[in-house]
């Protein structure tokens, strides 16, 4: 039940190793108690986050990588959505709900995070456990507003 | 041909011959994988219809050797939509083999959780996955037959469904403190007690998601007028109705016995002991599917489980009870069997039945919340392992789900066997495509909006292949027609 002005938005599986790295770096943020910053870590983005996007005034999700070798922080846009929206959608798919049933968020980013290890199990790998620092430095300075994308 | 292809889709036709099937390959908007196949006689008309699950899951072998502590967390696992239902089911096996009676205070938080997942789930089927059909129409453009079209021409109702579904997840989350596969739940009770305060964050909810599952209620009673020819054919046919019921004939979901009725209002069974399933009900194994088919074993034939074939789900709930016993929901229920004559056998209002259970589960929310219990501490009765056998079972959004376990003295598993909510409809299922195949497929040049129709029919049960088979992601749709000697005469496939 957030109610923030930045709402940070972690996923990815806790079970499939470098996955958990954007949950891993959003409840990092979560325990800086950073105030008007709300943090979801959830395994998967589902359309009813759409209503926690609402009203916001900066959207962060924060997902592991294959394809970055470093941390990235991209701007993201409203997208046409995936027809098949069950119970997993894209962020720019999310956007779109969240403007279509209140009010998309006035910026969103995603901050992604390099991966390499998605075998079985919680352990993070350790160039991703070192990126997960990096990135929660990254997001703490888009909370504070310091950030090209707001 | 008619080019029915959604965004994605591949399809393949060969020439008609004179015995034709049609497959319908993936079958869309529904959790997991599965595909249809229709066989056409000399004549070109529908002779017989399959629905096939092609994934696998394997959860009855890979959990022996585990500990029965763990698995409810395992078996959670099953699936994104309705791990609660898992939780409750394996917990209960799990309280049945420490043989204890669980605190007060558990069973409330096991009740109030397994409310919000029915309402959850229940708006993810209806506003997500049927709505568009029923709203744009079977017949509309694929491309804006979803969400996002729903959300262009009924916006409102799209917002309700997005903001009645997180109501239902907050209400997880508030009880186990995850949206999805929350550990909360054990053998013996729940892990935790429950804040006032988080109980008066649920209450604040609860004015709005009433006041959109009665407004969605009212708008579908409009809406179904447009749909007779559907309600006559998607599944309309007599059955057993099969779930759980309170001895004083109240609708269920986690407590009293199993109750069965037939078609005429019958009772056939009351009150039964769900761990006594396996005296009632048989698995029949398919060879061209993965997807069991549970049966009513007094009527099945040795050859044929369809005689025994029984539905379980928001629509057998609703035949088989007495009331809801809050007055929202009891206002519909008796408007809902105004419309239906009595028992409903119509499938298509599956969906009906679920509008009226989310109105329902917010209501009994409320009362739950109101319930002093609910905040009580002492939340979890400890014990050894005491039995060595045990069953489970509670509602699904889905139907009556089991988990049957037996253990060793260590309480180590030694055989599981769950019989999933999706695999007892599977008849009713198969019957269904049968039906509305042979209403809107004519010869192998099936059309979009038949093509449609067939889907829609599975849908209305908002099958879970991901629990049923122990699969994987969305359901994508394979439709095969093939001649009656089994060549493949036309193919849809949509991944």
């Amino acid at each position: 039940m957030h109610g923030g002005d930045v709402l940070v938005i972690g996923y990815g599986s806790e079970l499939r190793g470098d996955d958990a790295a954007g949950r891993r770096a959003a409840e990092a943020v979560a325990a800086r108690e950073l105030p008007g910053v709300s943090v979801l870590s959830v395994p998967q983005l589902m359309p009813e986050i759409a209503a926690d996007l609402a009203g916001c005034r900066l959207a962060i999700f924060v997902d592991a990588s294959v394809v970055d070798e470093a941390v990235e922080v991209r701007p993201l846009a409203p997208a046409s959505p995936d027809w098949r929206l069950t119970h997993h959608v894209a962020p720019s798919s999310l956007l779109a709900l969240a403007a279509a049933v209140a009010s998309a968020p006035a910026n969103a980013v995603v901050v992604t995070i390099p991966a390499s290890n998605f075998q079985l199990g919680t352990a993070l790998s350790a160039t991703t456990t070192v990126a997960v620092s990096e990135a929660v430095d990254r997001i703490v300075d888009l909370c504070h507003g310091r950030t090209p994308a707001s | 041909m008619h080019d029915f292809a959604e965004p994605g889709s591949t399809k393949h036709a060969q020439e008609p011959s004179a015995h034709e099937h049609v497959v319908i390959d993936p079958v869309t908007r529904i959790e997991g994988h599965a595909k249809i196949t229709l066989r056409l006689d000399d004549a070109g008309v529908v002779d017989d219809a399959r629905f096939h699950v092609t994934e696998f899951r394997g959860f009855e072998d890979f959990c022996r050797g585990r500990p029965v502590f763990e698995m409810p967390s395992l078996t959670s696992r099953t699936c994104g939509i309705c791990p609660v239902s898992h939780l409750l089911a394996s917990a209960k096996a799990g309280d049945a083999i420490l043989a204890v009676a669980i605190p007060p205070a558990a069973v409330a938080q096991r009740r109030l959780a397994n409310l919000g997942q029915i309402i959850q789930s229940h708006s993810l089927s209806y506003f997500h996955l049927s709505a568009p059909d029923l709203l744009l129409g079977m017949d509309a453009d694929p491309a804006v037959r979803n969400l996002f079209g729903l959300l262009a021409h009924a916006p409102e109702l799209a917002r309700r469904g997005i903001r009645l579904r997180k109501f239902g997840q907050e209400v997880i989350a508030a009880v186990t403190g995850e949206r999805i596969h929350g550990s909360w739940i054990v053998p013996g009770g729940v892990a935790k007690s429950l804040s006032s305060d988080v109980c008066a964050a649920i209450a604040a909810l609860v004015p709005e998601a009433k006041q959109a599952a009665a407004d969605t209620i009212a708008e579908f009673t409009e809406l179904i007028s447009g749909f007779p020819r559907e309600v006559e054919t998607f599944g309309t046919f007599d059955s057993l109705f099969l779930g759980h019921c309170a001895a004083d004939g109240r609708w269920e979901h986690y407590g009293g016995g199993l109750r069965v009725i037939d078609t005429s209002g019958n009772v056939v069974v009351d009150a039964l002991d769900p761990a006594r399933y396996r005296e009632v009900i048989g698995e029949w194994g398919n060879a061209d599917s993965y997807l069991k088919s549970p049966y009513w074993k007094s009527l099945a034939t040795q050859d044929d489980p369809m005689p025994g074939m029984y539905r379980v789900g928001p629509l057998a709930r609703l035949n088989l009870c007495e009331r809801f016993g809050v007055p929202l929901a009891d206002e519909a229920l008796a408007g809902f069997r105004e419309r239906a004559g009595g028992i409903a056998r119509s499938s298509f209002y599956y969906h009906y039945a679920r509008l009226i259970e989310v109105l329902a589960c917010v209501e009994l929310i409320e009362r739950v919340l109101d319930d002093p219990v609910l905040v009580d501490t002492h939340v979890r009765a400890s014990a050894g392992i005491n039995a060595r056998h045990a069953v489970g079972a509670s509602e699904a959004p889905r139907g009556t789900l089991f988990h049957d376990y037996t253990v060793d003295d260590d309480g180590l598993i030694t055989a599981v066997n769950m019989v999933i909510a999706t695999g007892q409809n599977n008849l009713a299922m198969n019957r269904t495509v049968l039906q509305i195949a042979r209403e809107f497929v004519h010869g192998a040049d099936i059309t979009e909006g038949a093509l449609n129709r067939v889907e829609a029919g599975i849908r209305a049960f908002d099958p879970c292949l991901s629990c049923s088979t122990h699969a994987f992601g969305e359901m994508p749709m394979f439709v095969q027609i093939t001649d009656s000697a089994g060549t493949v005469i036309c193919e849809a496939r949509r991944d």
